[in-house]
């Protein structure tokens, strides 16, 4: 038996995402409500830079007697300029005066020194997609449940961001190019097929879209769009690849429709995979359960070349390895491919879909 | 029990970033014998987030295989083994699916205790973040306070690993780094923040623990540099594996549940590499060295003259970490290894879709080269610690080149699941360079780390198990030290087999040669090397006789030179290439 990793293709599903502060804070949803993509739920203040002072040397006294001298505590805010320590004390005049750099706080003391840490940006965080507040953990964060479409990708860049499905491909295969990239795309998650190229980051960066979904990013291409301003999603992998007919079958029957789109990538310790996620009424069911072994009659995405991407059944599950062309002896799949050619898929190369 | 053995039956599992492996060892014939392996995809990832649900995958194999039933309805071990057969008396795992140790280094100078405490941490499954030093500046410079304080906070470590002084030295020097550290640790969250491990300057732990105070947890061990001319790195890796363990292994999803499955600790699977080198090192008196490419790191484990040296490369491996080691290798150093054209750009894709689906193997030929091609990197970046650390040894004489090694034992899944035995051989040769006369073998069971954690249960199945079912002998590789003109005749040697029948040959320098004997039949070799080569003796020209096994790839002659080097130009190194590989029957 295998029991292959899958990938969730889904028309309608029931979809729970939590969504956490980077650190402590305070959560402002509550259970039960209903949010928009923009509705901040939580907010946290983000960590300001760190500033040490000297302050032992500057008065010119032994860290051990510092204590006597300073006019701050952990944790009290400062002003820029305001005095931190002084030499003298607080109700004589004042000799020496150590005066914060920053404006902010004061977050440690030892050794003679005064650690602030400078005023801090406030960090918000929002829905990112509509739904409904299912759960809250104070301080962390919030749970969220929608009902409606998701495609996970394979890999991604960039942070969240919404907007409107527009496909720029005819079909799975046709590259996304510059040239359809036109004012009409602003604002909108733009859809390619195979892959794209410099000219189209540039050309979506001056259109101001806000997001790009396509089959395969070149591996050369992947600091560039890691600087892009907004969500690139590889729905198939690195180099040229043909997006999954399904996925592409899925978006384009969604084009139109409002998206909330992450290309947020983690592989490893605790794995978080871009996807896009699009939101619609009614009721569905929790997603498929991925414990199963695979069976006959089951769909599957092949994820290693010669194959890579394309989708197909399983039609037989041979009992011995078979021989494929790198010489390796391998358990697999016998997989009937859209346009019916049957072929040999090594267990470890292919995934559930749906 | 039946043969008064108190332990009869066992499933050992390496729990590994990729795939999980578990074998089955069992009493047959009054011996414990290798009976059956599963394999399969380790599960410590969302969706399934269970460590323990890979090694039930792979121990449903086990039962498909052998038709004993090892796990009750509802999934659990069914132990001590039943009347009817079914179930085994133990269970035992190792595992390096966990994330590495993230460690900052601080210390005084990097040369002296800060060399010695990076020895360390290479031991373990662990990556230096940053170093904190006296000369810790880009220029060799101090860095300030703030500079050290940021560096902390931003790495948010497990660890901080303080070195320096020598014992009954100066204190002021290292309680200065301390300062800094404490300070820093004042910031983090007391609960997630690191540990401290201090391992300098022995005078210097009362003035150390108070400077900490109750800013963070400290450990205290043993100076790794007691004296200037003295390494004691044993009390600070031993330190530093249980760290691993307490906050990356028991975090592992699962984690619980498997160690409930199991009467000892599961360990760290180069730990448990590293007991069985040692082992054979010391039940055959032999240099041994074993090399495992995982997905995730490579280790190289090796006893020279007695000394026993692990190193873990946590950021190098086949597919987590495979975008690393082409980065840290150059890509060019990888396309080298490719009989065939292959771009930059195909180049970079295909890694990089390795990195991104970690389970799958090469379909194509083209893809399978270009696999091994990084492994051979991978290897190489690893191996340039543990060259180090043979260097000077008896059995170094050669400055630069591989000790003499008598056995050569390659494990990971490239090597084990390579197609061609030859392969698994080539990749071998053509980064370890050995030199003389080496035994090769291949855990293509991957057994080694399983082994290793069953001899802390059972060392006489581990030891019966190693002997009768362990490693798949390759063969015997010579390979004379020495240099000549390509072509011109380094080694004559007479082959004589069990059968009677003899074989002359004569080897021209930058040859690879093969000569069949199969596994399990013997042979006589009588090696003359020409006046300007040493196979192993120490002396040029010197000659010798010596028995052989076989094995399955054979009698491998690598005339290639030491080192091995490549032709300039990608048009020749392909030809090269594809000689050597057609050489060794692939």
């Amino acid at each position: 038996m295998y029991y292959p990793p899958m990938t969730q293709v889904t028309p309608l599903t029931l979809i729970k995402r939590e969504r956490l502060l980077p650190v402590r804070g305070e959560v402002l949803a509550n259970i039960g409500d209903r949010v928009e993509p923009i509705d901040v739920v939580a907010r946290a203040s983000s960590g300001g830079e760190l500033h040490v002072v000297d302050v032992g040397k500057i008065l010119a006294v032994k860290n051990e007697d510092l204590d006597g001298y300073l006019l701050k505590e952990v944790g009290e805010a400062v002003e820029e300029g305001e005095a931190i320590a002084a030499r003298g004390g607080k109700l004589v005049p004042l000799r020496r005066v150590c005066r914060s750099p920053v404006a902010g706080k004061v977050v440690a003391i030892g050794s003679g020194r005064v650690v602030l840490e400078s005023r801090a940006e406030t960090f918000e965080l929002h829905a990112h997609f509509r739904g409904t507040v299912v759960s809250v953990m104070p301080s962390l964060g919030v749970v969220i449940e929608t009902v409606g479409a998701l495609v996970q990708g394979v890999w991604g860049a960039g942070g969240e961001a919404q907007g409107v499905l527009k496909m720029l491909a005819e079909n799975p295969r046709e590259k996304l190019v510059a040239e359809a990239i036109d004012v009409g795309c602003h604002g909108a998650i733009i859809v390619g097929g195979s892959s794209l190229d410099e000219k189209v980051l540039q050309r979506a960066r001056q259109m101001q879209v806000r997001g790009i979904v396509v089959g395969g990013v070149g591996a050369d291409l992947a600091e560039r769009v890691s600087d892009f301003p907004c969500p690139v999603i590889a729905t198939e992998g690195m180099g040229e690849v043909p997006m999954a007919s399904v996925i592409f079958e899925l978006l384009r029957s969604n084009a139109g429709r409002e998206a909330s789109i992450s290309g947020v990538t983690r592989l490893r310790w605790g794995a978080v995979r871009p996807e896009i996620i699009i939101p619609s009424q009614g009721t569905a069911p929790s997603p498929r359960q991925t414990k199963e072994a695979l069976k006959v009659g089951d769909q599957i995405r092949v994820i290693r070349q010669p194959y890579l991407g394309f989708v197909g059944k399983v039609v037989n599950l041979p009992l011995q390895p078979i021989a494929v062309d790198s010489g390796a002896r391998l358990m697999g799949a016998e997989v009937e491919l859209e346009g019916k050619k049957r072929v040999f898929i090594p267990y470890v190369n292919l995934e559930l879909i749906g | 029990m039946a043969n008064g053995l108190e332990i009869e039956s066992i499933l050992a599992a390496d729990c590994g970033s990729t795939t999980t492996k578990v074998i089955l060892i069992d009493v047959i014939d009054g011996q414990y014998r290798f009976v059956a392996r599963g394999e399969a995809l380790s599960t410590i990832e969302p969706p399934w987030a269970d460590m323990l649900l890979g090694v039930r995958h792979a121990i449903e194999q086990i039962e498909e295989a052998t038709g004993r039933l090892l796990l009750d309805e509802r999934g659990q071990l069914i132990t001590p083994e039943q009347a009817g057969g079914n179930g085994v008396d133990a269970f035992v795992a190792t595992t390096s699916a966990a994330a590495p140790l993230r460690v900052i280094l601080a210390g005084l100078t990097r040369d002296v205790s800060i060399e010695s405490a990076r020895r360390a941490i290479l031991s373990t499954y662990a990556l230096i973040e940053d170093t904190i030093s006296l000369d810790d500046g880009a220029q060799g410079e101090r860095r300030s306070a703030e500079a050290r304080i940021r560096i902390l906070q931003r790495h948010q470590p497990d660890a901080v690993f303080i070195v320096g002084g020598t014992d009954g030295g100066a204190t002021a020097p290292v309680a200065d780094i301390a300062e800094v550290v404490a300070l820093a640790c004042s910031i983090m969250d007391g609960a997630t923040g690191p540990k401290i491990v201090f391992a300098g300057n022995k005078e210097a732990r009362p003035l150390i623990a108070e400077i900490l105070g109750s800013e963070a947890e400290l450990h205290a061990v043993n100076n790794v540099r007691p004296a200037l001319d003295v390494e004691d790195l044993t009390a600070a890796q031993e330190e530093l594996d249980s760290l691993y363990q307490d906050c990356k292994m028991a975090r592992i999803p699962g984690f619980g549940s498997l160690s409930s499955w199991s009467p000892v600790p599961v360990l760290p699977s180069a730990k448990a590499f590293g007991y069985l080198m040692k082992y054979l090192a010391r039940q055959y008196g032999l240099n041994v060295v074993g090399v495992d490419i995982g997905g995730a790191t490579v280790t190289v484990a090796s006893v020279v003259d007695g000394h026993f040296t692990s190193v873990s490369r946590s950021d190098l491996g086949l597919s987590h970490n495979i975008v690393r080691v082409s980065t840290e290798a150059g890509l060019r150093n990888i396309l080298r290894w490719l009989p065939f054209d292959m771009g930059m750009a195909e180049a970079r894709d295909i890694i990089a879709n390795k990195q991104l689906r970690p389970m799958t193997v090469p379909q194509t030929r083209r893809e399978l080269l270009l696999e091994q091609a990084v492994a051979r990197e991978a290897l190489r970046l690893t191996l340039a610690e543990p060259r180090q650390r043979w260097s000077g040894k008896p059995s170094a004489p050669y400055p630069g080149l591989s000790p003499f090694l008598d056995l050569i034992v390659g494990g990971g899944g490239v090597l084990a699941h390579a197609p061609h035995y030859g392969q698994a051989a080539l990749i071998l040769l053509d980064v370890l360079q050995p030199i003389g006369v080496s035994s090769l073998a291949l855990d293509v069971t991957s057994m080694s780390a399983p082994l290793g954690v069953t001899a802390t249960i059972e060392p006489l199945a581990a030891a019966q198990v190693m002997e009768r079912d362990g490693f798949l002998p390759l063969g015997t590789v010579i390979a004379p030290v020495g240099t000549a003109r390509e072509g011109e005749i380094a080694l004559q040697l007479r082959i004589t087999y069990d059968d009677g029948r003899a074989l002359e040959m004569e080897i021209p320098y930058g040859s690879l040669e093969v000569l069949p004997l199969g596994a399990g039949h013997k042979a006589t070799l009588e090696l003359r090397p020409t006046r300007r080569f040493d196979i192993g003796l120490g002396t040029e020209g010197k000659g010798a006789t010596t028995e052989l096994e076989g094995g399955a790839v054979g009698v491998i002659i690598d005339a290639r030179g030491r080192p091995l080097s490549l032709p300039p130009t990608r048009r020749e190194q392909q030809a090269k290439v594809q000689e050597w590989l057609w050489g060794m029957g692939s």
